[in-house]
């Protein structure tokens, strides 16, 4: 995550990154990640999923403040805006959109 | 309906030799050392001089972000003292049958008589993080690394929706994950090149750390350092196998733009693909070399390779089948699971374990009854890039 070092490449990615969006979507799949990647470290163990939008468009996202043993196929969930990490090459914070119930 | 002709006597691509180096953590050897070793390995194999060779296809994945080298084609024609055409190619973790692929068609164009192919992957010299960040690349950067997906959650993803999907079909569990783990492990006990040449327990594979839920440490292939080399010949060499087919297909590259997330499309289609161009079926196949990057990539292959229907892989490790005893003998080599991974040697490694068992000459491994077809598949990403390669002996 460490290498993404361009702030263009931040704003580049503003306007299908951030809008905050609409409506519930529905879980499908995830995995609890006990390995993580460069600049998740300190995150780990987090939860990422596959969840289904309401006109059925599916998207990888995390999920946050959820019990694992409550995690169902078909679990509603609400977007919440938070960080995704910090202090990167570029010395930004990222925030963005997970899901949560 | 008429079963279709077989027509594996086309124009002659044989493997007139390979070579392949230890896979592990090597910490004597660099990359441009593997890729040397596995080449004069493979020359000495072939009977053939350098001097022969007209053209050099070279494998690897990472090599930029995990050894600061790129221009790998020129490296490793350069390290060899020639001034042949270097291509380096890369599809990720089937960046090794991309170049079998390419150096076949290059031959078959009669361009070449003789060519290298060589796949080398150096990665422990950098530490874990930087490992899983350089794999997940693989995946979709944008929408799945970024979200913080690793290439075990991707596929622990579809190990959990591959659970809940066919719960009232074949009942698939770890249990069953676990079994093809020791299964590769009990096969690469016979291969001294392998990384791991050693048995586990299903215990152990149940029991071991957790990397991604639901897979554990021991359903993941290892991290590994290794080359693999060999020379394809428009010759009909005597005493060596031709590669009979090699068909590539694609996908999304992101997993949830997939219609199915438990089935691997660009292996159905490049199965079909290198089925239609041999007018062979699965049953014809008698040794199976599959890409089991994770203990549930190699169920989804036995399916979408159509050696069991859909939701019922699970049987032929439950049963056996897939055993080096079995009818359809399965990652003889000990599979990317205990062989290793070094990513642009594997595609390269699954063909050269084809070879060795198809000519009699795989050691303590060879299987009692070589068999008469082998089939190779190969996987880049979760499934954005899939090879199918089928084999025979000349």
């Amino acid at each position: 995550m460490s290498h993404k070092s361009s702030s263009a490449k931040i704003w580049r990615k503003f306007g299908s990154r951030y809008p905050y969006p609409e409506g519930q979507v529905k879980l499908i799949t995830w995995s609890v990640v006990h390995a993580a990647p460069l600049g998740l470290e300190d995150q780990v163990p987090y939860t990422v999923a596959i969840v289904e939008a309401e006109d059925g468009e599916r998207f990888t996202t995390q999920l946050v403040d959820i019990a694992s043993a409550k995690l169902k196929y078909g679990l509603k969930l609400r977007p919440t805006l938070r960080r995704y990490f910090t202090d990167g090459v570029e010395g930004l914070i990222h925030y963005g959109v997970k899901y949560t119930i | 309906m008429n079963k279709p002709a077989i027509k594996t006597e086309g124009p002659y691509v044989s493997v007139a030799g390979v070579g392949i180096t230890k896979f592990g953590e090597l910490w004597g050897q660099d990359l441009r050392d593997l890729a040397v070793a596995a080449t004069k390995d493979a020359l000495l194999d072939s009977g053939l001089h350098l001097e022969q060779i007209e053209a050099i296809f070279v494998a690897n994945m990472n090599g930029g972000l995990f050894t600061g080298q790129e221009h790998i084609g020129a490296l490793v024609a350069a390290e060899l003292g020639v001034d042949l055409p270097a291509w380096h190619i890369e599809a990720a973790c089937a960046s090794g049958a991309a170049a079998v692929l390419l150096a076949r068609e290059s031959v078959l164009s009669g361009k070449y008589r003789n060519v290298l192919v060589v796949g080398a992957e150096k990665m422990t010299d950098v530490d874990a993080g930087l490992v899983t960040t350089g794999l997940a690349a693989a995946a979709d950067e944008e929408w799945e690394a970024y979200q913080g997906a690793t290439f075990p959650a991707l596929y622990a993803m579809i190990a959990r929706e591959y659970f809940r999907k066919y719960a009232k079909d074949s009942k698939p569990t770890r249990e069953d994950l676990a079994l093809i783990s020791v299964k590769n492990h009990r096969h690469g006990s016979l291969n001294p090149k392998a990384h791991f040449p050693r048995e586990i327990t299903v215990a152990d594979v149940l029991n071991a750390p957790m990397v991604a839920e639901p897979l554990g440490l021991l359903d993941c292939s290892p991290v590994s350092d290794g080359a693999a080399a060999i020379i394809l010949s428009a010759d009909n060499v005597r005493g060596a196998s031709r590669i009979i087919a090699c068909e590539q297909a694609g996908s999304n590259l992101a997993l949830h733009n997939r219609a199915e997330i438990t089935e691997l499309d660009a292996t159905v289609k490049a199965a079909a693909k290198a089925y239609s161009h041999t007018g062979l079926t699965p049953k014809d196949i008698g040794l199976v070399e599959l890409h089991d990057c994770f203990s549930i990539a190699e169920l989804l292959a036995y399916e979408d390779l159509g050696f069991a229907r859909k939701g019922y892989g699970a049987q032929l490790i439950r049963e056996g089948v897939v055993s080096r005893e079995g009818r359809l003998p399965v990652n003889t080599s000990g599979g990317l699971k205990a062989s290793g991974h070094p990513v642009g040697a594997t595609g390269i490694k699954q063909i050269i374990e084809l070879h060795l068992q198809l000519t009699g000459r795989a050691g303590d491994r060879q299987l009692d009854k070589a068999p008469v077809y082998g089939l190779a598949h190969n996987v880049g990403g979760s499934g954005a890039t899939a090879v199918v390669s089928i084999m025979k002996a000349n």
